[in-house]
Formats: structure tokens, sequence, C-alpha cells
């Protein structure tokens, strides 16, 4: 019904800000079960954020449902849907603000929240520029509590504690300390991590400054095979940048340049021919999965 | 065979090298044996901060993995992947591809589906119908799985409920407002 109001499809009944708030007495009221925590991931995992102007949404009720007393999969399903709104108002490029982050209140949550499902949700959150210059102290402590958590001894912490550290970092909200002490942590991380879904995570985010090659290379001939395979991906999307670097295709970026590609299967594939056997997987020269705005192929330790 | 001239733009050449980390990926036993390990790596690739063009470049990857994929934890967390809107020119015909990948599952494993399977697939496609495209077809999905036991019925109803066409867009056959009352 939400969706439907939203899209202009409903001309009569309850507004998309009266079903907003009847979502969200249902959440507070649901009794949480497993087969529960289900449901609600699925629920609020698609319940948009609203339009035309999520930034003047009033919140506070969703993060009431955030407070410790709450249910662990209520916290961790609310905190989701926070990070999916956030997510969606930069995916969804139609001008609209973006939905104001209580940097405080995360700050305070952070202090507290030990679930590491909930962790993972709260992860995935990142602040905007205007939130960040509004609450700058509590940007410092939410930076030094993932600084802190990176090093628990739970590795579903460890690793969620990882992602929010790059995602700060890829926001532009650390300090030039706090950007060294990623970049330490980092290293040192990689030659002692002893968990290989921990070590995959590393392996995903591009570290500041000078790539790791010979701390990577060390965990090469690591005994657990999915270390080896983590430290290979690292490896492999290095090298791809550098021979990036070597050959100049970066120059393809100014839109300019025709060459032979190959390519094209990224380019031509409309609508698979109805005995295709899916998309027909392309072969290129290259990979990394990091971001197009960075690069990490600067150097080399 | 022909060569194809093209100006490759950085997003194609963003999407070639994902692609070629997951089919990398994919050939490594590890990698093919471990399905947590797989979950672990797309859960925190989803966790990550992209802009909308990087999520868009992610799409032939995520068709590919989608296409291969056995585990239904995996690709539960395949359905969860957000679409940019709107989607770059070239990223178009990627999307088509990422939904014939779940279309194809669907023909495939029509015979086994379980209950759970279904709902995973029909949560990828009703969230990739932002242009409301298959209204008839959800439609028809909800009024079966009122036949379903009730703890498989709320899921299924929570997958359907992810459909939310875009505001300019509306059904292929009659209005709006017919069409919400269905």
């Amino acid at each position: 019904m939400l969706h439907l109001a939203e899209a202009g499809w409903l001309p009569s009944g309850p507004s998309p800000e009266q079903l907003r708030e009847e979502v969200r007495r249902w959440v507070q009221q649901l009794e949480t079960t497993y087969q529960d925590r289900l449901l609600l991931r699925m629920s609020l995992a698609s319940f948009s954020a609203g339009s035309p102007s999520p930034e003047q949404q009033d919140i506070t009720g969703w993060l009431e449902l955030t407070r410790k007393y709450v249910d662990w999969r209520k916290r961790e399903a609310v905190r989701g849907m926070l990070a999916a709104w956030q997510q969606e108002s930069v995916l969804e490029r139609s001008g609209r603000g973006r939905l104001p982050e209580p940097l405080p209140d995360l700050a305070r949550t952070l202090e507290w929240e030990e679930d590491d499902g909930v962790l993972r949700a709260m992860a995935g959150y990142i602040p905007g520029a205007v939130e960040v210059s509004a609450h700058p102290e509590a940007m410092r402590a939410i930076i030094a509590r993932w600084e802190a958590l990176s090093q628990s001894d739970n590795w579903l912490i460890r690793q969620a504690a990882w992602v929010a550290r790059w995602n700060l970092w890829w926001a532009g909200v650390l300090t030039v300390e706090e950007q060294g002490r990623f970049g330490a942590d980092y290293v040192k991380a990689i030659g002692a991590e002893y968990d290989r879904d921990v070590l995959l995570a590393l392996a995903q985010i591009t570290p500041p400054g000078t790539f790791p090659l010979a701390t990577w290379a060390g965990r090469l001939s690591d005994q657990d095979d999915a270390c080896r395979l983590a430290a290979g991906l690292a490896i492999h999307g290095w090298l791809v940048e550098v021979m990036e670097g070597a050959s100049g295709e970066w120059r393809v970026a100014s839109g300019e340049w025709k060459f032979t590609t190959r390519y094209s299967l990224l380019t031509t594939c409309h609508h698979p021919p109805a005995n295709a056997a899916g998309p027909a997987p392309g072969r290129a020269g290259r990979r990394d999965g990091y971001p197009v705005r960075q690069s990490s192929a600067g150097g080399v330790a | 065979m022909s060569e194809h001239h093209l100006a490759v733009s950085p997003l194609v050449c963003q999407a070639a090298r994902n692609l070629h980390t997951v089919e990398w990926l994919s050939e490594n036993n590890t990698w093919s044996s471990d399905s947590l390990y797989r979950w672990n790596f797309w859960r925190t690739r989803r966790m990550m901060a992209v802009t909308p063009d990087e999520t868009a470049a992610w799409l032939p990857a995520l068709a590919f993995a989608v296409s291969c994929e056995k585990d239904d934890s995996v690709l539960a967390e395949f359905a969860r992947w957000a679409l940019p809107e709107p989607l770059p020119p070239e990223a178009i015909p990627w999307r088509a591809a990422l939904i014939w990948s779940w279309e194809l599952r669907s023909w495939e494993r029509q015979r086994a589906a379980t209950s759970w399977g279904k709902t995973i697939r029909l949560s990828a496609l009703v969230r990739l119908d932002r242009r409301a495209e298959r209204l008839p077809e959800w439609l028809r999905e909800a009024r079966r799985a009122l036949e379903l036991e009730p703890e498989d019925r709320r899921l299924r109803l929570a997958a359907l409920v992810g459909w939310r066409p875009r505001p300019g867009d509306g059904p292929t056959h009659g209005d709006k407002a017919e069409a919400a009352q269905a």
C-alpha cells in the first residue's frame, strides 16, 4: 500500500506518511521469533525511505526501536532499514536530500551495542558531510569505537568494524591521523588475521596509501585455503590496477579513445535468446572489485 | 570473428573488472565449495559504500553469480541488492541480464523448487520490476500465496511487498487506480 501510494497509484485512502507510521507500529508490536527475523528483514529491506523528501522524515520513532531494551532481531532489522534508506538516497539520483543521520545517536549506541548482527547493519551507515560538520565530536567517537571494535575477539564484529572503517575513509571523514592509523592497523591485520572471512573482507577493502604487497604475499603460503584465496584476491586486484596504469587505459575515462575491446558482451547483451544459458560470461583482462573513484596502485611496500 | 570497435566507458571497464573478479573466484575450489565464504564476500560487498555508477558496475558480475549459485542463503543475499535509479544507459542491458539470470533459475529449478527458494526468486524479481511491467504476474503470485502454509505465506507476501513501481510508471494495461484495487 505504501509503495503504491508513493507511486501515485492510490488516488484516495491513507497518505504515505500514515502508512509509514502504521508500518512502524506493526514493527513495534511484532513478537520476534526466528521466522519473524526473516520476515522483518524482508519487509524492511524493501521499505522505501519515501519521496520526495526523506530528509524531512522524523525517524525518532524508528530510533526508539534500536534501544537496548528492544529485541536484537528488531534492532538489526531497523538498523538495516536505516542504512538501506541512506543507500536509497544515494542510489536514486532524483536530487532528493539525504536522510538525516543521527550521528550522536549512532555514537551512543555504539558504546553499548554488542550484537554482531546489529553492528553489521550499523557498519553500512555512512555519514554525510553536513552531519559530520554538525557533530564533529560524535564523529570522532564513532571512528574511535570502530577502531576498537576492529580488535574484537568476535570475528563477525571485526569484519563489520573493518568495513565500517573503510566506509568512513571512503566518505572522506577521517582526519590525517585517523587515516594513518587505518593504514597501519590494516597492514598489521592482514599479517596477523587468523579468520578467513575477516581476511576476505580485508582483501575487498582498499587501504589508503601504499599497497602492502609483501604482507599479502606472505599470506599466499597460509595453511588455510580460504586465507590463501583472500590473499590472491587482494594481489590480483592490485596487479590489475598496476597493469591499467602501465597500459595507460585510464585515458578511456576521457571518453575520447576508441580501441578494440574484449568487453563487447557487456555492451551488446540486451535480451538473451530463449535457449541461452544465462548471461554470457565476458572475458576481461582486468578485475579488482574496488570502487572506480579510488586507485591504490600508486605504490607498493 | 569480427572485432568490435567500441568507445568503452569507465563504467564498462569497471563492470568488466568486477565480472572478471567473480569469474576468477568461481574457478577456485574453495570458493565453489564454501557457500558461507561466498555469502561473506557478497554481504561485505553490499555493506561497502558505493556510488550509483559503482553499484551499476556490479550488475554483470551479480548476474553471473546468480546464474551459478546453488545456495539459498547466498541467493537471498543477492535478492537484497538495490539498483540505482535511473540506470546509466550502459547498464540497462545488464539489468536485463540480471533478470534473465533469476528467470533462468525459476525455469531450471521449477520442479525441485522449495517454497523458500521460490520466495527468494520472487523477492529479487519484484524488486527489479520498478517499471511495473509484470504486475499481473505478481497479482497471480499473491493469490497463490494464500494457499500456502501460514509461515510460507507470510514470507511469500513479504517478498511481494518489495514491489515498488517508480512514480512515473503505470501498469501496462488499465489505469493505476484499477490496478491498485486489484
